[in-house]
């Protein structure tokens, strides 16, 4: 007689805030089997974006992914600039990798309070987000909008770092060097986190190379994959980078949960040295190839092609397809997000855990579901609720316990 | 191994059985260089066998789909050399599939990592890839089972989109 169990967690569960199911044969506390199923909220994006013109796929893009909004619509325009011969003007390329740097730390502190939460150290999560306030108000600063800003353009960006926006940055980079000693004394030194996860959830580099893994999940294996300095695009062929894994802080890469947090916040530091090595080099000049949008349509119009892009988002290799066929549309786009390449490692990470470790070892590829699909159904069936259905039954509910406590 | 040498070592191993060509933009650091390889369906997994012979651990970035009319067209993306600073290869390998019978290889014994691009690309374009099971990954169970999003014929779902509203779907059947 077998003494496994089934143990589903997902789509919609308190341990994981996006909709992937996960399927785990345990035996005890120990997970033996697990397999996942994901597509619960694929929304079309590709099939919307080959019936719309190539700027207006740009705003589609950023919002393929409320975090990775700078990466999108950046691999879309480089996908296309191949392409159209454009050549993008060297100060936006700058801005661009500030614009990507900035994504990077909001994104990777982000993803330490999702961490910090799933260890059970809510504090912990309120001080991560509190830092993450900073960079949010210097996005905010330079582009208006905190999360989906609308900055990118084919052959450039829309807003310019202007010289009074350059102290005000500095004055960031500098607030995040001071926390950073703090980060680093509680995710790295805390022994309650490293009991956690030193050892838990493994990915082995021969694991990591063979299923492909990407970004901060393949870099604290030891594979030092990263697009930014392998194929380096925008400003990065121009800067001081080198691939960040646990070698840079004097550690063997064991690929475990604690090096995959060690991975991020070393990232963050990356990221600020390298927005200071893009503030010193900004180069005058314009921020767009064609600043005229009705010249640039009918020029996009016009050509064919195909090409791909590949950029270094938060959590990896992101890449976008595109083929033109001198019309209006593109004629196919394929986006592919760097979560899809991560869900196949997490298998051998979470083979061998134990129950209580699910929600760190899912956490700690830092994923993002929602990137990797891409229909909102609307149905009458009873057994799907409608908003004003769920709205209802919530006043009904409230209603009765108000009742009953007064009781 | 530089762009040119995977495309000399591809040109040796499939002689005239192949189309290979190299796309180069920028120059100096930017210049960057993607190789686009075309095979016949015969040859397709042949050659991605090959790239293990120019890397120990080729790495698989996703497959990509497009319906060209008469034929559906299936790109899977590879890069070679990561890891070394403006090294990286970025090549594609294409097949054309007759849409009489759309049908290739697996590779996910190459690289397990592609079951979730493959059998995307069996929901979207309707090809079937001999060695994994057809599962509904991305579209909803309602979707009729011969229509495909990314087909541009008659197995597209544009009437489907156009007449959302007249749609029961999701009903229990």
């Amino acid at each position: 007689m077998s003494n496994s169990f089934e143990l589903c967690v997902g789509p919609i569960h308190p341990a994981l805030k996006e909709p992937i199911q996960l399927d785990f044969e345990v035996e005890g506390e120990r997970v033996k089997n697990v397999s996942f199923k994901l597509g619960q909220v694929h929304r079309a994006i590709e099939w919307a974006g080959m019936r719309r013109n190539p700027i207006q796929i740009l705003y589609l893009a950023e919002r393929i992914c409320g975090i990775c909004n700078v990466c999108h619509p950046m691999a879309f325009s480089m996908a296309l600039e191949k392409i159209a011969e454009i050549e993008v003007p060297k100060r936006a390329e700058y801005i661009r990798v500030i614009n990507a740097e900035l994504e990077r730390i909001h994104s990777h502190i982000l993803w330490a309070g999702v961490a910090a939460h799933e260890l059970g150290f809510d504090s912990v999560m309120h001080y991560t987000w509190r830092v993450r306030e900073k960079v949010l108000d210097i996005i905010e600063m330079l582009n208006g909008n905190r999360i989906t800003k609308g900055v990118f353009m084919i052959g450039g960006v829309r807003r310019d770092v202007k010289k009074e926006h350059i102290p005000k940055i500095r004055q960031a980079l500098q607030y995040y060097r001071d926390c950073y000693a703090k980060l680093e004394k509680i995710f790295l030194k805390d022994a309650s986190i490293k009991a956690r996860t030193r050892d838990i959830g493994v990915l082995s580099k021969k694991e990591a190379l063979k299923l492909c893994a990407v970004g901060p999940t393949a870099r604290a294996s030891g594979v030092k994959k990263d697009i930014r300095v392998d194929f380096a695009y925008a400003a990065y062929p121009w800067l001081d980078i080198k691939p960040v894994t646990p070698e840079i802080a004097g550690l063997k890469a064991r690929g475990d949960t604690f090096d995959r947090i060690l991975v991020r916040l070393l990232e963050v530091k990356q990221s600020i040295d390298l927005i200071e090595q893009c503030l010193n080099d900004l180069p005058a000049g314009p921020i767009l190839a064609e600043p005229v949008l009705q010249k640039l349509l009918v020029q996009l119009k016009g050509v064919e092609g195909e090409s791909i892009a590949l950029q270094e988002a938060p959590r990896g290799e992101l890449i976008h397809y595109l083929k033109m066929a001198a019309q209006d549309s593109p004629y196919a786009w394929k986006v592919r997000a760097p979560t899809y390449a991560n869900l196949p490692p997490l298998i051998p990470m979470l083979s061998g855990c134990e129950i209580a470790d699910i929600p760190i070892v899912a956490a700690s590829i830092d994923p993002c579901i929602s990137c990797t699909n891409r229909v909102v159904q609307i149905d009458n069936d009873d057994s799907i609720l409608s908003m004003d259905k769920l709205r209802e039954l919530s006043v009904q509910k409230t209603n009765k316990i108000l009742r009953e406590v007064k009781k | 191994m530089k762009p040119a040498g995977v495309v000399n070592s591809f040109k040796k191993e499939f002689e005239n059985n192949i189309e290979i060509h190299t796309s180069e933009h920028g120059k100096g650091k930017k210049k960057t260089v993607r190789v686009w390889i075309t095979v016949k369906n015969k040859d397709f997994k042949k050659a991605v066998r090959h790239l293990f012979k120019l890397q120990e651990f080729p790495h698989f970035s996703v497959s990509s789909g497009t319906d060209l009319g008469k034929e559906i067209e299936i790109i899977n993306h590879f890069v070679l050399n990561y890891g070394e600073r403006l090294k990286a290869i970025p090549v594609s390998i294409k097949v054309k599939l007759p849409k009489r019978k759309p049908e290739m290889e697996t590779i996910t014994d190459l690289f397990p990592s592609a079951i979730i691009s493959e059998q995307e690309k069996m929901e979207m374009l309707g090809i079937t890839i001999k060695g994994i099971p057809r599962n509904r990954v991305f579209t909803d169970e309602s979707m009729p089972s011969n229509a495909f999003p990314w087909r541009k014929d008659s197995k597209g779902v544009e009437k489907i989109a156009r007449n959302l509203h007249e749609e029961k779907r999701g009903n229990k059947k």
